[in-house]
């Protein structure tokens, strides 16, 4: 009954921390299809990580407060399991790659997951190869998690967590604090981890690469759902973007200006090419 | 004209032996606003950690107001030229905001007159009226960067070095960045930005030096350089999406650079007015 | 690097960190069981080897440098004041004599630091931190425990790092960090309030990763690095226990008979501390005088 084909359901979804007043999120709904990769957007404070931290449990487990409505993972309901449990399903990646690190080698970071599910040794090697090999850090094996870059050691947090087999990743704001070349290297390995039908969830303040990698979007703000959709038709509504304060990628407003400027009603493409195509024809046109 | 900042063939070997940056010559003069590009570790930081003196160079020389940083303190070169960090953590702790903005004038041993004013000052620029009693770890990320930033500005120093300012910021964020930068500017400030933020330098369009392992490899305007594709692609930097977008539309002044929608609407507004002839891609 | 441990191929490194962490314990024992300074030395001088077979000679001198010179304070302060001393064994400088029951003191207190000191650098400089960790998870430590262990090596150089950053982040905010004793002990605040802010977070982040990863999971929990006991760890110990028996021995029947503490070995040690730590000191000026040439040159 509570089976289903989704691979995150949630409903009704309200949190509430300890000593707050509001709630910082209020009644979400969304669902997630497997395979497919969701990007979350919303100004600062949105509530965006809480959401993604009730994911897997991290709320309310570890981070208390009151919580309301269902979330599923796989069917399973996630706030009667614990996040230890969930960690076979769901793998987080944060923010700060450094912050993510507690061993003193790179296949030691690999490992310390795989041995708390209790995996045998003689398991091990091979899967931290596998998992290297996904973020294209093999052949680092024995080297210090420190000695790496930034987007290398986010590379290595996330294969720590690809090294469990979750079915799903969830990223929060994984390239921010990483240079244009970090932040390269990760949306690459995205790029491949969809390609070998991973579902995800990703936060980022950069909607050009949200509208690139996404398939649905979800729209916070204060803590409320304002949006959720097929990326596309979500920046399409680029009036209530800029009423929340955010914005949809380059070229998206560029085609809203043009539509605005000379009244006309061009597609609202979030690609370039797209993009090029449509402004030429119109240009034609006039 | 006398630049402000002159860096003179300048090379920084750390202790461990490692080149950091070599050969740099740069000069930075009055109202300028110089975006600093390149990969983590090309060397960025530590060129401009010379400015305030928190690093001496191995070889060449540094001026700064016409201060050789050699001979001065680090206290007194920070005066002239204010450095806030990527992390406002690393810099503010005090209990609340107006002691962090007092607390550089306060190192500097200014009359209490003298520091009421440029706190004032500081308070205005940055609309901090109603924060003033807040503890900064009650604000959120953005806010306390802002404080960490105010902080620096009521030293009222003639150089503001921002490391990164719009890292992990909402738009909104970048937008109040953007802003602040040019009333930095407006008030006669120079302002040294430390960013991979190729949105806020395409509507700074500002001059832009880049760094790729530990030397200049580019310095110039931002238009001329995100049109170097050679230089782009060296230190892994990718322009705009509005500028690749521009390069497609083949009706567009092709040798041009366009770093902003508003550049990019004007351009395609007076190509109609001028009834130039469209050329349609074969 | 994270660690004081040198990765090398050699038989003290292969040994399993239980078997080291026994033999620690019994170095610390038997510098309290051989309660006399040429028998300390002599078990130094027994250590040693096995210093050359873990092929860590230099490290371990370099290390040692540091314990001298507590050796060399003890000996000297304790040989010419401590009250306990009665018989004068020589004099420097007309008035400072050296007693003999205070140089014994001092001896044994110096060479016990050494001693000790020895063993310990052995098995930090030979035991991967990791090994340790899961070594002690098999004798039963809680996981929590050891991982804390474990954890602490790898913040320390992260903790090193950010402080070198909140002392540049408040050097640009004016702040003399120069400066007379009382200006360095204010100093203390801005340095370390950050510091201590910014440790704070990292940890507390890092608690939710580990939760993510599993950590509080019950059931059994594997490791990729395997530590067990073989037959070297056994011969090892056998050792141990055969030099702990010659050690009682020793101390119990043969301390009335055996009488090596001379005169002669007090004042050469003594006197050998002092030229180490003389060389030392050279060596000190020696670099100090280079660099400023270095320095001079390159202005």
């Amino acid at each position: 009954m509570l089976k289903n084909q989704r691979a995150i359901e949630v409903s009704g979804l309200s949190f509430l921390f300890p000593d707050a007043e509001v709630k910082a999120l209020r009644n979400i709904n969304f669902s997630v299809d497997y395979g497919e990769i969701l990007g979350i957007i919303g100004p600062t404070g949105a509530g965006k990580s809480t959401l993604a931290m009730c994911i897997n449990g991290l709320v309310p487990q570890v981070i208390q407060g009151e919580l309301e409505g269902k979330v599923y993972v796989k069917g399973l309901d996630v706030h009667k399991g614990n996040v230890a449990k969930m960690s076979e399903h769901v793998g987080f990646v944060f923010q700060e790659p450094e912050n993510q690190l507690s061993q003193m080698t790179i296949e030691e970071e690999v490992a310390f997951g795989l041995g708390n599910l209790g995996v045998p040794r003689e398991q091990m090697e091979g899967r931290i190869k596998e998992a290297l090999q996904q973020v294209g850090l093999l052949g680092f094996e024995k080297r210090s998690p420190l000695a790496l870059s930034g987007g290398q050691q986010q590379r290595l947090a996330i294969a720590s967590v690809l090294a469990m087999k979750p079915t799903i990743m969830i990223m929060d704001e994984p390239t921010s604090m990483l240079d244009p070349k970090g932040k390269n290297e990760v949306y690459d390995v995205l790029r491949s981890l969809k390609e070998h039908g991973m579902t995800g969830i990703i936060i980022d303040h950069e909607v050009e690469r949200i509208a690139e990698y996404c398939d649905k979007v979800l729209v916070l703000n204060e803590g409320e759902e304002q949006m959720f959709g097929p990326s596309a038709e979500v920046f399409a509504q680029i009036d209530t973007l800029h009423q929340l304060t955010m914005h949809a990628p380059q070229v998206t407003e560029l085609l809203h200006q043009y539509n605005q400027k000379n009244k006309q009603d061009v597609k609202l493409s979030t690609s370039i090419e797209e993009a090029a195509a449509i402004l030429e024809n119109a240009y034609i046109k006039s | 004209m006398e630049p402000y900042i002159s860096v003179r063939d300048v090379t920084h070997v750390y202790s461990n032996g490692v080149t950091a940056i070599k050969d740099i010559d740069l000069d930075i003069y009055d109202n300028e606003a110089v975006a600093i590009l390149g990969s983590n570790g090309s060397g960025k930081t530590t060129l401009v950690k010379h400015f305030n003196g928190l690093l001496k160079p191995t070889k060449g020389k540094i001026t700064v107001g016409g201060l050789n940083t050699r001979k001065e303190r680090i206290s007194k070169l920070s005066s002239l030229v204010g450095y806030v960090f990527q992390n406002p953590n690393h810099q503010t702790f005090l209990p609340n905001v107006i002691q962090e903005l007092e607390y550089g004038c306060k190192n500097l041993r200014m009359s209490e007159e003298e520091i009421e004013e440029r706190v004032n000052k500081a308070v205005e620029l940055f609309e901090l009226e109603n924060y003033l009693n807040e503890n900064p770890f009650d604000l959120n990320s953005s806010q306390r960067k802002e404080v960490a930033m105010a902080s620096i500005m009521a030293i009222s120093p003639r150089v503001i070095v921002l490391d990164e300012p719009t890292t992990g910021q909402d738009h909104k964020g970048c937008q109040r960045i953007l802003h602040l930068v040019r009333m930095f500017q407006k008030h006669g400030h120079i302002v040294v930005l430390i960013t991979h933020d190729m949105h806020l330098i395409g509507e700074l369009n500002c001059r832009t030096v880049v760094m790729h392992q530990s030397e200049k490899v580019a310095d110039g305007h931002a238009e001329d350089v995100f049109a170097d594709k050679r230089i782009m692609d060296l230190a892994g930097l990718q322009p705009p999406q509005i500028t690749s977008l521009a390069h497609s539309l083949p009706f567009l002044n092709s040798n041009k650079t366009y770093l902003t929608i508003d550049s990019v609407l004007q351009s395609m507004k007076v190509n109609t007015e001028e009834g130039v002839k469209i050329v349609t891609r074969t | 690097m994270n660690s004081l441990y040198l990765p090398k191929e050699s038989f003290i490194h292969n040994l399993d960190p239980r078997t080291k962490m026994i033999f620690v314990a019994f170095v610390v024992l038997s510098s309290f069981i051989l309660n006399d300074p040429a028998l300390q030395l002599l078990f130094l001088v027994f250590l040693f080897p096995l210093v050359v077979a873990a092929k860590l000679v230099k490290p371990y001198l370099i290390s040692m440098q540091f314990l001298l010179l507590f050796a060399v304070l003890i000996m000297t302060v304790h040989g010419i004041y401590n009250p306990i001393g009665v018989t004068p064994v020589f004099e420097i400088f007309g008035g400072l004599t050296f007693k003999y029951e205070s140089m014994v003191y001092a001896s044994v207190m110096s060479f016990r630091i050494l001693v000790i000191g020895t063993a310990a650098v052995l098995f930090v400089m030979s035991t991967h931190p990791s090994d340790m960790a899961s070594a002690l998870v098999k004798w039963k430590v809680p996981h929590s425990f050891a991982f804390i262990l474990l954890s602490t090596f790898q913040i320390i150089p992260i903790i090193a790092r950010e402080a070198k950053i909140v002392m540049e982040a408040q050097q640009a905010r004016c702040l003399d960090v120069k400066g007379n004793l009382i200006q360095r002990v204010k100093n203390l605040i801005p340095i370390f309030a950050p510091l201590f802010i910014i440790t704070f977070m990292k940890v507390h982040q890092l608690s939710y990763v580990l939760e993510c990863r599993a950590f509080s999971r019950e059931g059994a929990k594997t490791s990729l690095r395997d530590t067990r006991i073989g037959y070297k760890d056994y011969a090892f110990l056998i050792g141990i226990l055969l030099f702990l028996a010659i050690e009682i021995y020793l101390q119990l029947y043969l301390s009335g008979f055996l009488n090596l503490t001379t005169d002669a070995l007090l004042t050469y040690s003594l006197i050998g501390t002092w030229v180490v730590f003389g060389f030392m000191i050279l060596k000190f000026i020696f670099k100090r005088v280079q660099s400023l040439v270095g320095g001079v040159a390159d202005a």
